[in-house]
């Protein structure tokens, strides 16, 4: 597999697993951890595997490799999210009815279906347990701490906070910032606050309290916060 | 699969077979846990996926058995799931009845026995604050969240021991049963009776974290005496053996106790000297074992306090 896995297809396709997971009416949790599995996971170790394991073998991953391919995998990440989440999770069924009205390039099985979950699996190793960390669940968490301590907690809404990580995933950039979920969802929360909160209720020390509440460091908040503005207005 | 060889069968479960292995290249010692996929339309099932993202998130703690990798093979076009653990030598089970029966029966040392019991507690603390932390990320259905609750299967058996270093860890987080028995009848199979603590006998619905520290207790009691505590045969008789010693709960006690739903008219028994139970035990062991041995679940004292309890004040904590 080369490096030229072009970042256009990659922000289709990564577009495409989010509008699969509106369609699909999976909970935030859902699709943040199908985004962290493929985005984040899945997608970058394409690029930098060596042709030698079992995964290699599958015609999935033949190159050159095609963006039904690539979507198929994005709805194996949303399966076994909904595995991970739901209880009971979304039948394949959901995902193949899915596939056959969106996927146009070619037609899938639900047998296809069953190959790309255990192929994405063994190219994650089965690494599986570092859902927890995603920054999403940090996100909603200070989400919450805020409301808790200030009334301008009410009007940041999480649906923005939604977007902007939305958007930084279709970028490509929530892997290229390389922070730590913490780190993001920190700045994705500062960002959030200073595009929705009208000026005259912004008194409340956003930068410091998020500092204090995530010990993260503050120049880096401010960094990585302008980085997400430049994407959002670029939008 | 051929990195391993495998050197012999350790063990067999419902879910499968445990070799021990040797990683052909390192020549690291490792548990082979073989667990068939019942590949159906629906692909891996939800129960193995959640289990394999429990165990990866657990296995950061060193009270808990680390899973190493997980290894898939395709045997006769049949995929099986190979989950490589750590391995060592042997189980607390196996290690107390070596100090009961064989050629030197003897007690087991205090001081282990204090080391083993800040071990233990370090790990189901690691445990249960994943599950109270993150209990709501995973899972949403009322039958998950006991699978989440009850996550621990605690029991001799299950928690493995290194005996030249002294090291205890927690194994087997259910796992093998999560595959193979509907997730209905789980709730009924998950504590091996004589560990099971008495709200789970009564039929509760609602359990917390405090059953596990109950068969914490149990165990504790266990390594003291070299033979278990309430060794009970059914459900009923485990209730008796508990009452006998401890007496039969009272409402006041407990709040609530005689509306559950298995709750029946009992002899009312007077509780006993628990110290009479393991004369071995000095007070501040006496001590911790009542808290975890309290009717009521609210009382029960947690993992992390436990950590705290003045037993463990002779301790060299900076060891863990």
């Amino acid at each position: 597999m080369k490096k030229e896995v072009c970042c256009c297809l990659r922000g289709r396709v990564v577009e495409f697993l989010i509008q699969s997971a509106q369609e699909l009416q999976v909970s935030p949790i859902v699709k943040y951890s199908a985004l962290s599995l493929f985005a984040d996971r899945f997608y970058p170790s394409l690029s930098s595997r060596q042709g030698n394991n079992d995964a290699a073998k599958t015609w999935l991953l033949q190159p050159p490799l095609r963006e039904s391919n690539l979507q198929l995998f994005a709805l194996a990440a949303l399966w076994i999210s909904t595995k991970i989440h739901d209880s009971p999770p979304l039948h394949v069924k959901c995902f193949k009815s899915l596939a056959d009205n969106t996927i146009t390039e070619q037609h899938f099985t639900t047998k296809d279906f069953l190959e790309a979950e255990l192929v994405l699996m063994q190219v994650l190793k089965f690494e599986i347990g570092m859902l927890r960390s995603i920054a999403f669940r940090f996100l909603e968490d200070l989400n919450t701490k805020l409301r808790e301590v200030a009334r301008v907690g009410e009007q940041l809404n999480i649906e923005a906070c939604m977007d902007i990580m939305d958007l930084l995933y279709e970028k490509g950039e929530i892997s290229s910032f390389n922070t730590s979920p913490r780190h993001l969802a920190a700045s994705i929360m500062v960002a959030a606050y200073l595009i929705t909160v009208p000026v005259q209720k912004s008194e409340f020390p956003i930068l410091l309290w998020v500092k204090f509440v995530t010990s993260c460091n503050e120049e880096d908040i401010l960094d990585t916060v302008r980085s997400i503005l430049m994407h959002v207005f670029e939008a | 699969m051929e990195k391993y060889e495998k050197l012999e069968k350790v063990g067999e479960g419902t879910y499968g077979k445990v070799y021990k292995a040797k990683d052909k290249a390192t020549g690291q010692l490792v548990a082979l846990k073989k667990t068939r996929l019942e590949m159906d339309e629906e692909g891996i099932p939800p129960t193995a996926l959640r289990e394999i993202s429990l165990l990866q998130m657990l296995s950061n703690s060193l009270y808990i058995v680390r899973l190493l990798c997980v290894e898939q093979i395709d045997k006769n076009g049949k995929p099986l799931l190979y989950l490589v653990f750590e391995y060592l030598d042997t189980d607390l089970k196996k290690f107390v009845d070596s100090h009961r029966k064989g050629p030197n029966p003897r007690p087991l040392p205090p001081s282990l026995i204090q080391s083993f019991l800040y071990q233990l507690c370090k790990g189901v603390a690691h445990c249960h604050s994943h599950g109270v932390l993150h209990r709501s990320i995973l899972v949403t259905g009322p039958l998950c969240f006991l699978q989440w609750d009850r996550l621990v299967d605690l029991k001799p058996q299950n928690l493995l021991v290194d005996k030249e270093k002294g090291i205890l860890k927690i194994a087997d987080l259910g796992l093998g049963r999560a595959f193979t028995v509907p997730i209905k009848s789980y709730t009924h199979e998950i504590v091996t009776l004589w560990y099971r603590a008495p709200e789970v006998l009564l039929g509760s619905t609602h359990y917390s974290t405090a059953v596990d520290m109950w068969s914490v207790g149990c165990i504790f009691a266990e390594m003291v005496r070299r033979q278990a505590l309430f060794p009970g045969d059914s459900e009923f008789q485990q209730l008796l053996h508990i009452f006998r010693l401890l007496g039969t709960p009272t409402e006041k006690q407990w709040p609530g106790v005689s509306s559950l739903r298995d709750w029946h008219v009992y002899p009312k028994w007077e509780p006993q000297n628990l110290a009479s139970a393991v004369p071995a035990l000095g007070p501040d062991g006496v001590d911790l074992l009542t808290k975890m041995l309290q009717y009521d679940p609210a009382d029960r004292i947690s993992a992390k306090a436990a950590l705290d309890h003045p037993y463990f004040d002779s301790l060299d904590k900076s060891q863990f």
